[in-house]
């Protein structure tokens, strides 16, 4: 009896827990969007050097090697059908559209997402979250607000990077194995992938910024217990930002249709 | 003379449920009050020092620093009021991500008419020469000891010449020779300004007692005994027991 019961308290802590942070991440996100007016610029540009640019060749380097895998997928199907026309879509389409922005995003939390907590984990631990609010600075309009903005724009722009340097390696990649020319590859993905296939790549990406921005800086700014803490925060984040990129993506494409 | 720092009453819940962190709390301290605040460990010091300071707000009694009541006041109020609250806490709080010289100037710099880069420099530059860390200025916080970090908090707490001056633990994990210089300095700047109040959370009794005129025992989120440091003698043997570390 007591161990039914004891399965019962887990269920409900658990269900508890999971409500407290929906609300928690909601609340965060409303009170980011009325601080955006008067966020700190300066902050705003560090976050995005510190979150955009050292990111970047990581993200570039990682989709190079994803077109070339995607293109070698694809090869053996439009060699059997005899349709090497269809390379240039095979590799790219579902690159641009979904592989590409899910990757980086998962990319981007395990390395700004977590960085992210970490940081702002230290910051409360140790005081300083503290030390500014009794400076009368909302920690929102200093900490928060800028690292969402430079988290949805940077994700944006990893994203831009990582289509170039995927379609780059995909280009690589059919003209070792396929002996298809870049110009020629180029021309045919001109045909047949369109402008809607890359802004549909774009806009999840935004979102996924989005929500790694939320969901990373309510696990920060909830650390508490020292150095166990953070790491616990850091972890929770990581795992809560992955699941938030599959549900937004799942929930962008039904919303967009694809 | 009214009370810079006037609670009645003051009652703050555990957040696990537990005993109450702070216990129908009264405490008055009028301008001028230089005082030490003791107590056993989770007595509820630090908790008291912030929420003097405006950043923990109580469930209830009555609670107000420099006129603005932090129960009932309004938001902006309360912001006035932080801007004249300097505190150090227990972790010294320095950004990690400014020098020394820049965690001083970073009050100035956010004062909503803050001065001039070059009065900034000055006072500064003279505060931080003050606290003795003149050849550490451009030093980050890690690459400080625990001691200089402590005096690089107590100079930003003060560059802006608070009138409430909060310091949690100044000397804690010091060796005695810079507690007790710390503790002069922080005397020192009370000297100068004896309209404030300076409140410090120590446990470290020989060289508190030396220092400050008036001690508070905090027990259980209760006070248990305030006097006078030179009446330490005439206290219930709990609080004597407490205060030289033997059993009453």
């Amino acid at each position: 009896m007591s161990g039914i019961r004891g399965i019962v308290a887990a269920v409900g802590r658990t269900a508890l827990q999971f409500a407290a942070d929906l609300g928690g991440l909601a609340i965060l996100f409303l009170r980011v969007l009325r601080t955006i007016p008067r966020l700190d610029i300066y902050e705003l540009i560090r976050a995005a050097e510190r979150f955009g640019w050292q990111s970047a060749p990581i993200i570039g380097l990682t989709a190079f090697f994803t077109g070339g895998i995607m293109v070698m997928q694809s090869l053996p199907y439009v060699e059997q059908l005899q349709a090497m026309r269809l390379l240039p879509w095979a590799a790219s389409f579902a690159t641009l559209r979904e592989v590409g922005p899910v990757l980086i995003g998962l990319m981007f939390s395990g390395r700004v997402g977590s960085n992210n907590t970490a940081e702002l984990g230290t910051m409360v631990v140790t005081e300083q979250v503290d030390a500014l609010r009794l400076l009368a600075i909302d920690p929102y309009d200093l900490l928060i607000a800028p690292r969402f903005v430079a988290m949805v724009a940077m994700m944006v722009c990893l994203t831009i990077v990582g289509d170039a340097g995927a379609v780059i390696g995909a280009m690589v990649t059919a003209r070792a194995m396929a002996g298809m020319e870049m110009f020629q590859f180029i021309q045919l993905m001109r045909e047949q992938i369109h402008l809607a296939d890359l802004a549909s790549g774009l806009v999840k990406s935004g979102f996924f910024g989005a929500g790694i921005a939320v969901v990373s800086c309510y696990y920060g700014l909830a650390t508490s217990g020292g150095a166990v803490g953070v790491g616990r925060a850091v972890n929770a984040s990581v795992v809560a930002s992955a699941v938030s990129i599959v549900v937004i993506d799942f929930a962008v494409t039904a919303v967009m249709g694809g | 003379m009214e009370a810079l720092v006037d609670l009645a009453g003051v009652h703050l819940d555990a957040l696990d449920g537990g005993p109450a962190v702070l216990d129908a709390l009264d405490l008055a301290l009028a301008p001028g009050t230089l005082t030490g605040l003791i107590g056993p460990p989770s007595s509820g010091k630090s908790v008291l020092l912030k929420l003097i300071a405006g950043l923990i707000r109580p469930n209830r009694g009555r609670a107000i620093v420099a006129g603005v009541d932090l129960l009932a006041g309004r938001a902006a109020d309360k912001r006035q009021l932080q801007r004249s609250i300097g505190m150090l806490f227990q972790n010294n709080a320095l950004f990690d991500s400014l020098t020394v010289f820049e965690n001083v100037a970073f009050p100035l710099r956010r004062l909503p008419t803050p001065p001039t880069e070059s009065e900034i420099g000055t006072r500064c530059k003279a505060r931080i020469e003050e606290v003795g860390l003149g050849h550490a200025m451009d030093r980050f916080p890690h690459q400080l000891s625990g001691g200089m970090q402590k005096r690089a908090g107590i100079a930003r707490a003060t560059i802006a010449e608070p009138r409430l001056r909060l310091f949690d633990e100044p000397t804690a994990g010091l060796d005695p020779v810079t507690g007790a210089r710390i503790l002069a300095l922080i005397t020192e700047l009370h000297r100068r300004d004896e309209r404030g109040v300076t409140i410090i959370v120590s446990n470290e009794m020989d060289t508190l007692l030396a220092a400050v005129p008036r001690v508070i025992l905090i027990d259980r989120g209760k006070v248990a005994w305030d006097g006078a440091s030179a009446l330490v003698d005439q206290a219930p043997d709990t609080v004597r027991g407490f205060i030289t570390g033997e059993a009453a």
